[in-house]
């Protein structure tokens, strides 16, 4: 069947497709939660490019056009649900007990259950936190994707991240195995460096 | 900048060296880090977790046949739904008063089309009427729930969702890649849609509908071809299953020769 228009600064659809189709489907999965969803969301941004894709005259934002397009497709379908009120009480960054055993612990667990803590946590700060993971992007890009001011990104991070450290440290998911069992397993040498 | 705020921005720091040349804030917290033996040991751990964490959203895999179907969705919503609009910039700068003369050029080539349809439907047989509207179907699909499946699994996938499955698979549909299947309602016909992957991003819509209660069943023992609002089709029934394989206007050899 026909192939879309040829233009010479955009990539053609397929390619587009190859290049992106892995990271939007985690950055969907994330915010979804759920794969078929992930898979709607993701088919639904690329067929959207398709329509509105050409009328972009900047190739070096194809990448946070795509992933705009799946963060508002994503907000458009949750539209009727119930929104989580937003909780952003700073606390500040907590010293985590061991960031060393932490990342053991990260070393332990698959994708799928990196994703299951990452769905534990707050969307406001799952977003940010998303975007930041998939190494797509920098705080000033996921603040253009997101539609938040930079200074909101870099603290949503930071407190995410902080979020992420204190479920590791709860031993969660089920999977994870309770850091004090890991720490006492595995000793830390804290004058290594990584 | 102090301790917490430099924390802050090494938190959101992504390993990319550019930012941190052009951005002031975080070439202040690396300095910030170069005098501070405790701040840049909590940012190497900080780094490592991330690190760590990064690699397993990377684990994280689509299903197998999103692509496939990522690609099949555009190419059978591409006739209708993804046309460039070539002239789309010039529009914009028209003079002020060729507005009306193109409004009223829409107008009259809507009417056009209108009463080309409407002609097209009363003229027609049911046959080619239903045929019709699954040709509109096919040009407005988005198709995003195929569900992946081989012609072993066709059938019960079909089955299962109470949907018609060919009674007798053509020879040369044995070598062919599905790249999925899904089924709907019209006129109270139960319609599955297979979708047959030709090439990499080239697909083949066969419909296949279900005319057991319908009182305009007409047997069509061998395929016939025909256009239907531009849109070349093969048509021919196998018990009171109405097939109809859709193709687009430069695959019409193709077609003729997979049937």
């Amino acid at each position: 069947m026909s192939t879309h228009k040829e233009n010479k600064t955009l990539p053609d659809f397929e390619q587009l497709v190859s290049t992106y189709y892995k990271p939007l489907y985690r950055f969907a999965y994330s915010l979804s939660k759920n794969e078929n969803d992930a898979c709607d969301l993701t088919q639904e941004t690329f067929l959207i490019w398709a329509n509105k894709g050409s009328s972009l005259r900047d190739v070096s934002k194809v990448k946070s056009w795509l992933f705009t397009t799946l963060y508002r497709e994503f907000l458009g379908n949750r539209r009727h649900a119930l929104r989580e009120p937003p909780q952003e009480e700073w606390e500040g960054i907590e010293e985590p007990t061991s960031l060393s055993s932490q990342t053991h612990l990260v070393n332990s667990i698959d994708g799928a259950e990196a994703v299951v803590l990452l769905a534990e946590i707050e969307p406001i700060y799952r977003e940010p936190l998303t975007l930041f993971y998939l190494k797509q992007f920098s705080y000033k890009e996921i603040a253009k994707i997101l539609g938040l001011p930079i200074g909101t990104i870099m603290s949503r991070l930071s407190r995410g991240k902080s979020i992420l450290k204190k479920k590791f440290s709860k031993g969660s998911p089920k999977s994870l195995i309770k850091m004090d069992q890991w720490d006492k397993e595995h000793p830390i040498n804290t004058t290594t460096k990584q | 900048m102090n301790i917490l705020q430099a924390k802050q921005i090494l938190s959101a720091y992504t390993m990319d060296k550019e930012i941190a040349a052009k951005d002031p804030d975080v070439k202040e917290a690396f300095e910030m880090m170069s005098q501070d033996k405790e701040l840049e040991k909590w940012f190497l751990q900080e780094q490592s977790f991330d690190k760590a964490f990064a690699e397993k959203m990377e684990s994280i895999s689509p299903p197998d046949r999103l692509k496939e179907n990522i690609l099949s969705a555009y190419s059978a919503s591409n006739k209708e739904d993804f046309k460039v609009d070539n002239h789309s910039t010039n529009s914009t700068s028209s003079p002020k008063w060729l507005w009306p003369l193109a409004i009223a050029a829409c107008f009259v080539a809507l009417a056009s089309i209108t009463l080309n349809i409407i002609k097209t439907r009363l003229d027609s047989s049911p046959i080619d009427a239903l045929i019709t509207d699954i040709v509109a179907y096919d040009a407005y699909g988005r198709f995003q729930k195929l569900e992946p499946s081989d012609w072993f699994e066709i059938e019960k996938i079909l089955e299962k969702n109470n949907a018609p499955v060919l009674h007798s698979v053509p020879v040369k549909f044995q070598n062919v890649d599905i790249a999925g299947c899904l089924s709907f309602s019209h006129n109270d016909h139960r319609v599955s849609l297979i979708c047959i992957k030709k090439d990499e991003s080239k697909f083949f819509h066969l419909y296949v509908v279900d005319l057991e209660n319908s009182n305009n069943f007409k047997a069509i023992p061998q395929p016939t071809y025909k256009i239907f609002n531009e849109r070349p089709a093969a048509t021919w029934t196998d018990n009171f299953h109405l097939n109809i394989m859709l193709v687009n206007d430069d695959e019409k050899d193709s077609l003729k020769q997979l049937l």
